[in-house]
């Protein structure tokens, strides 16, 4: 029995068919998000991580019908080439973004931090991206990354 | 899940009940992190039942069940529980995502092996609100409910309500390999001490063990001044007083053995603090 | 030391890699990312049992399921027997194995595999397919695996197709030994002798992508396969050979890749892939769950390593003697090529004059090793670098001073170069670049190693001991006579280059320092290439993302087709310019006469070339061979923790010095450093394959396969030390591997001078380490 699931993803409402048992994850690919990314469909690495109503959520241990009326924020809803985020700068001009897998669901997690917290500490910063694996890098760039951003967004440098 | 056919929001308690106790395989889900059985039916969203209230009364914070793990680690009336020791709990369950959607009826539930929380419920008192079908509710302390197999089908978790008890000394331990990992083995001690005496305590562990509370140990230590406490007596009784069960990632005698150390710490701690 | 270090205009620079921005939008740039009208997905029916024989196989229910397409199992799939490993032909691993084999092998080897029109069709039809099993005992210790009564290839067909030794009649996958000097000799001049056995662990790569690919059938009925690897090449080649279809009919295409470090230089789910759209004429794909990753993906070679070394109260040493085991799973891929570099990138870092290795690789019904970066020298270096510790203690030397005493200097050689190759002979060289006393110099200053002893006790409390270890490491670049890449190039009208090379962009970024290397030749910007790579219809040979090759090898590759490009641009500016070619050089995307002053520009030459005047296509196609593997080499420092109560290890900081010749882009050179590093701490800490007694694995994700998060990270910090290496392009090396064998010995190193007990056998989890300290305390 489907239902229709109302949920406003990038600032888009949307009105999408979808089965009681769909994972969030596979419905969001399907609708052409493909910047979220299936590194292991079990809630484990984090590179399918979205904001969903202003939190870090793992959306292939989501059911698409938890996200009923909710509001969606996905990597394609953050900057463009022309102006990309703060963030995506900094990690561009870091050197951070090798094969690119875990940095959609990094962004994300930097952006839902930096959103409640424009001050963080460095241990903020590690807490709030502990849930995304990254096994290119080492992580030391992506939180230096982060910190440059946030000083970027609160008019610093 | 291949059978699920109904997704349903209802938006009271009582509905909730209602919507369960209807379809056989049914089920309530929260956060949905602990794993959907395969012949559900039919579920029941609780998230917007209003059930995320934080209260304080007199000496008792009352907790919403469908509260998450984020929203309590960021409460500052949560933070007064335990001298902080169930926020200390709750940030170390995870990761970021993940607290952002388990919630604290979610991680008492089911007795899931790796939860964090329960040995905090039972080492505070805490009692757990249920409701039944058609408006009937009633509490359990922890130390009973912790005892049975979870929450009984049909009924549901509405709130926990935890004394704040900061006049009594906490410690919470969660030992893993790296630090977003299933526990190993987690712990929790709660002592109140007048006068230079041990009055009244509790120790709880889980994940080498069924959760418990160890009452052998908070009897062995009711009574006892701090003066005269023999810390390494003390510990080799509780490893005594507890059966640790098999798990393929670390053997018995090391986990018997981390158990005292842990134990020894808070132990050590406590008699710094106290003098 | 040659002082000689290039400052370069392109290269030298940490230009943005080609597709951050583009990746950090979440542009649909993956294998997955394409969709496909009429997709089939497949799924995958594993052994249960570590050793069987299938005695039948009943797929008919599975077939009959609506929407199941097609099912292959060892019956029906290609008969012809290979290796799954990447490599260049002739391979230097067994061929063992067909797409499915009667006999299985391990637990996760494979029994049938279906396509169907959605994935959990697939999959309701894997519960329809009926096997009986004759079971058998299987062997799981490579220590005793040799000559075990269980033969696991029993069916008397599996062999090598290069001369080289093999005798699957006792499990002995590969054999190889090398001796220089008089190693007798050697161990009676020495005043001490240390010995030492160590044994690695299993480990998986866990690149966040898994294998992934997609096969589907174009319009010129051409097979096409869009996948996830490192090696599209050999990819193609394989695949022409398993599928008996003519080579020509293939098309491999690697789009953005979600990581590798070598699970993906094998073939996996392309050959599946590959023999269902080829059969069904629809497009087909196969991606690996996370679970059947870490099983029935590849891993790296656990392994006992023996070593013994002499040394005099001078710090000579006198002798090296090293013996190793190799435990390379059911199958055979990199069975030899993983065991030589055990000893071939080690054993020439310390002068020494009486060497002799002696290595094996044997069978057992576990699952399949292969190629994993560091590729055996990760292994190995655990062993030698605790060793050498050892005999710096035993003659009161320092560590560091003993390393800077004995290493492998500028211009020397040794005999390990010639006397270990790499599936064929080994080649002799000398080293023309080494930074490595500087790298040790630069390392310890940074952690104020030589005030470790009062550091030490500052930090220490009666529960949490601090201790300090470093170890010294060399890997390669390139395979010397083997390993081939090229590049072909050409200008746009407006003085745009189009760069098409094979090499393989894992993440590593190699799109765009290939760019930075051909740019730096032609004296435009990187941003003027636009690079396309790794089509085997349209970009020219490379081996592909391994042996640490791209950089060094296809960098040359580039340097070399700039060469040509600028021949061709000068030769056309002088026809126009009407003025001698070699009065012309190179400029700001210009020809230009300097006496004269007389110029045009490259895009001038562009438009001109294609319209209007001398009309010809500027471009050239250039390739180079290698013919030596100049190390990179690294020194690494770390400060740790141990609580002698919990066992538990904590690194608090970690410091890294190394050389890679010129760093063609310092950012990116420091990324691969810290990628190599944390994922060795990692592995030296907290990864491990539980498996239980039928051989199956029990922590197949990574909620229980611990990989380091940001939380638990320590202090980490790469210098970086140029030197100029003459045979690279620009000075370069190449990098990405030789950092991931730091981690383990340097660690033992520093438990050791934390609490004295020495621990061999990884990973050091809390109950191993203590398990350690109570049986030392019981010595």
């Amino acid at each position: 029995m489907s239902l229709l699931l109302k949920v406003k993803i990038n600032g888009v409402e949307k009105k999408i068919e979808i089965q009681p048992n769909e994972i969030l994850i596979d419905v969001l690919r399907r609708e052409g998000y493909k910047g979220v990314k299936r590194g292991c469909n079990e809630g484990t690495c984090g590179t399918c991580t979205i904001i969903f109503n202003e939190k870090t959520v793992k959306s292939c241990i989501m059911l698409a019908a938890q996200a009923q009326n909710g509001t969606i924020t996905t990597i394609e809803g953050i900057g463009t080439h022309e102006k990309p985020h703060p963030i995506q700068e900094a990690f561009v001009e870091a050197g951070v973004v090798q094969c690119g897998f875990c940095i959609p669901g990094m962004i994300l997690s930097a952006k839902n931090l930096l959103d409640n917290n424009p001050n963080p500490t460095k241990a903020e910063v590690k807490m709030a991206l502990d849930g995304n694996l990254c096994r290119c890098t080492g992580y030391r760039g992506q939180i230096e990354a982060v910190l440059k951003a946030a000083a970027v967004i609160r008019g610093e440098k | 899940m291949k059978n699920l056919t109904e997704y349903l929001y209802p938006s009271d308690v009582n509905q909730a009940l209602t919507l369960l106790s209807e379809e056989a395989d049914s089920e309530f889900i929260a956060g949905g992190t602990g794993g959907i059985k395969g012949n559900v039916t039919r579920l029941v969203d609780i998230m917007q039942l209003g059930l995320n209230n934080i209260i304080k009364a007199d000496s008792t914070v009352t907790i919403g069940s469908t509260s998450t793990l984020t929203e309590m680690y960021n409460s500052a009336l949560i933070g007064e529980i335990g001298n902080g020791v169930l926020k200390k709990a709750c940030q170390l369950c995870a990761d970021t995502p993940l607290r952002n959607v388990i919630t604290l009826g979610g991680n008492i539930a089911h007795l899931y092996v790796w939860a964090g929380l329960p040995v905090v419920l039972l080492s505070l008192d805490a009692e757990i609100e249920i409701f039944r079908v058609k408006g009937d509710s009633y509490r359990l302390k922890a130390q009973e409910y912790f005892k049975g197999n979870g929450i009984p089908a049909g009924e549901l978790i509405t709130q926990v309500h935890f004394p704040i008890r900061d006049d009594w000394k906490h410690f919470y331990e969660k030992f893993c390999l790296t630090t977003v990992d299933y526990t190993w083995l987690t712990m929790a001690f709660a002592v109140k001490v007048d006068g230079g005496e041990i009055t009244d305590s509790r120790i709880a562990v889980s994940r080498i063990t069924k959760v418990k509370r160890v009452t052998e140990m908070e009897n062995y230590l009711k009574g006892k001044s701090l003066a005269e406490l023999d810390v390494e007596e003390a510990v080799t009784t509780l490893q005594s007083s507890v059966t640790i069960t098999k798990d393929y990632r670390s053997s018995k005698e090391y986990r018997k053995q981390l158990l005292g150390t842990l134990f020894q710490r808070m132990l050590e701690q406590l008699l710094e603090e106290n003098q | 030391m040659n002082q000689k270090v290039y400052d370069g205009r392109v290269v030298t620079k940490s230009v943005p890699k080609k597709d951050a921005l583009s990746l950090a939008m979440g542009k649909p740039m993956y294998t997955d990312d394409k969709e496909f009208r009429n997709l089939a997905h497949v799924k995958m029916l594993y052994s249960p049992h570590a050793l069987a024989d299938i005695e039948e196989i009943d797929t008919t229910d599975a077939e009959k399921l609506q929407g199941v397409l097609s099912v292959l199992t060892h019956k029906n799939c290609s008969q012809v027997l290979h290796t799954s490993a990447g490599q260049g032909y002739p391979e230097p691993s067994p061929y063992d194995t067909r797409l499915f084999n009667r006999r299985v092998k391990y637990v996760g080897d494979r029994i049938a595999a279906v396509v169907a029109e959605t994935s959990k069709i697939a999959e309701q039809a894997l519960d329809l397919i009926k096997v009986k099993y004759k079971v058998f005992e299987p062997v799981f210790d490579h220590d005793k695996a040799m000559g075990h009564k269980t033969v696991i290839h029993n069916e008397g067909e599996a062999k090598y197709i290069i001369p080289v030794f093999y005798d699957a009649s006792k499990n002995h996958a590969s054999h190889l030994d090398a001796n220089v000097g008089d190693l007798e000799k050697g161990f009676k001049e020495a005043d001490v002798v240390v010995e030492k056995t160590v044994r690695n662990h299993y480990g998986q790569h866990c690149p966040l992508e898994p294998h992934i690919s997609i096969a589907y059938i174009d319009d010129y009925d051409r097979l096409v396969v869009r996948t996830s690897t490192q090696v599209p090449f050999h990819t193609r080649r394989i695949l022409a050979q398993i599928l008996e279809i003519p080579l020509k009919q293939i098309r491999v295409i690697k789009p953005r890749i979600g990581g590798g470090f070598g699970t993906k230089q094998e073939l996996i789910t392309d050959p599946i892939v590959a023999s269902f759209a080829w059969e069904l004429k629809r497009p087909v794909k196969y991606e690996l769950t996370r679970k059947e990753e870490f099983i029935s993906a590849r891993t790296r070679h656990p392994m006992t390593t023996y070593f013994k070394a002499g040394v005099k109260k001078d710090g000579t040493i006198t002798a090296m003697d090293m013996e190793v085991t190799s435990n390379t799973g059911a199958y055979g891929s990199h069975a030899l090529t993983v065991l030589s570099n055990t000893g071939s990138k080690t054993l020439p870092l310390y002068h020494c004059e009486n060497i002799r290795f002696v290595g094996d690789t044997v069978y057992t019904n576990l699952p399949v090793a292969g190629a994993y970066r560091g590729y055996g020298a990760t292994q190995a270096a655990l062993a030698m670098e605790i060793v050498i510790d050892d005999l710096a203690e035993a003659i009161n030397m320092d560590p560091a001073k003993f390393r800077l005493m004995n290493h492998i200097k500028e211009g020397e050689t040794s005999p390990i170069f010639k006397a270990l190759g790499e599936g064929t002979e080994g080649v002799e060289q000398t080293v023309d670049s080494v930074g490595l006393s500087e790298c040790i110099k630069q390392g310890a200053e940074r952690i104020d190693w030589y005030n470790r002893e009062e550091n030490k006790k500052t930090k220490s409390t009666k529960t949490k001991k601090r201790g300090y270890g470093m170890v010294c490491l060399m890997q390669g670049s390139s395979i010397p006579y083997v390993d081939m890449a090229a590049g072909y190039a050409k200008l746009n009208e407006d003085g745009s280059f189009n760069l098409l090379v094979g090499a393989t962009d894992i993440g590593t970024g190699s799109d765009t320092i290939l760019a930075q290397i051909f740019a730096e030749g032609l004296a435009i910007d990187a941003s003027d290439v636009l690079v396309i790579s790794s089509d085997t219809d349209t970009t020219p040979f490379d081996t592909g993302a391994y042996a640490s090759s791209t950089t060094y090898l296809t960098g040359q590759a580039c340097v070399n087709l700039a060469n040509k490009i600028k021949d061709q641009l000068t030769d056309y500016a002088a026809k126009l310019l009407n003025l001698p070619r070699d009065e012309l050089i190179l400029e700001n995307k210009t020809v230009i006469h300097k006496q004269s002053g007389k110029k045009i520009s490259f895009s001038e030459i562009g438009t001109k070339s294609y319209y209007s005047e001398h009309q010809t296509q500027i471009g050239a196609v250039a390739s180079e061979l290698s013919r030596k593997s100049p190390p990179p080499f690294a020194a690494h420092f770390a400060e740790v923790e141990v609580d002698i109560e919990t066992g538990r290890v904590k690194v608090i900081r970690y410091v890294i010095g190394v050389d890679c010749g010129t760093p063609i882009n310092p950012k990116l050179v420091i990324g691969q450093s810290e990628g190599a590093l944390v994922n060795g701490i990692s592995y030296a800490l907290s990864e491990q394959y539980f498996f239980n007694e039928k051989g199956r694995m029990l922590n197949p994700s990574f909620g229980n396969y611990k990989i380091m998060t940001t939380i638990d990270l320590p202090e980490i910090e790469t210098i970086i030390v140029p030197t100029f290496e003459p045979s690279g392009p620009w000075g370069a090396k190449s990098v990405a591997e030789v950092n991931i064998n730091g981690p383990m010995p340097c660690i033992s190193n520093a438990i050791y001078d934390a609490i004295g007990v020495r621990i061999t056998e990884p990973p050091f989890t809390p109950d191993r380490v203590l398990k350690a300290i109570k049986e030392h305390s019981k010595e």
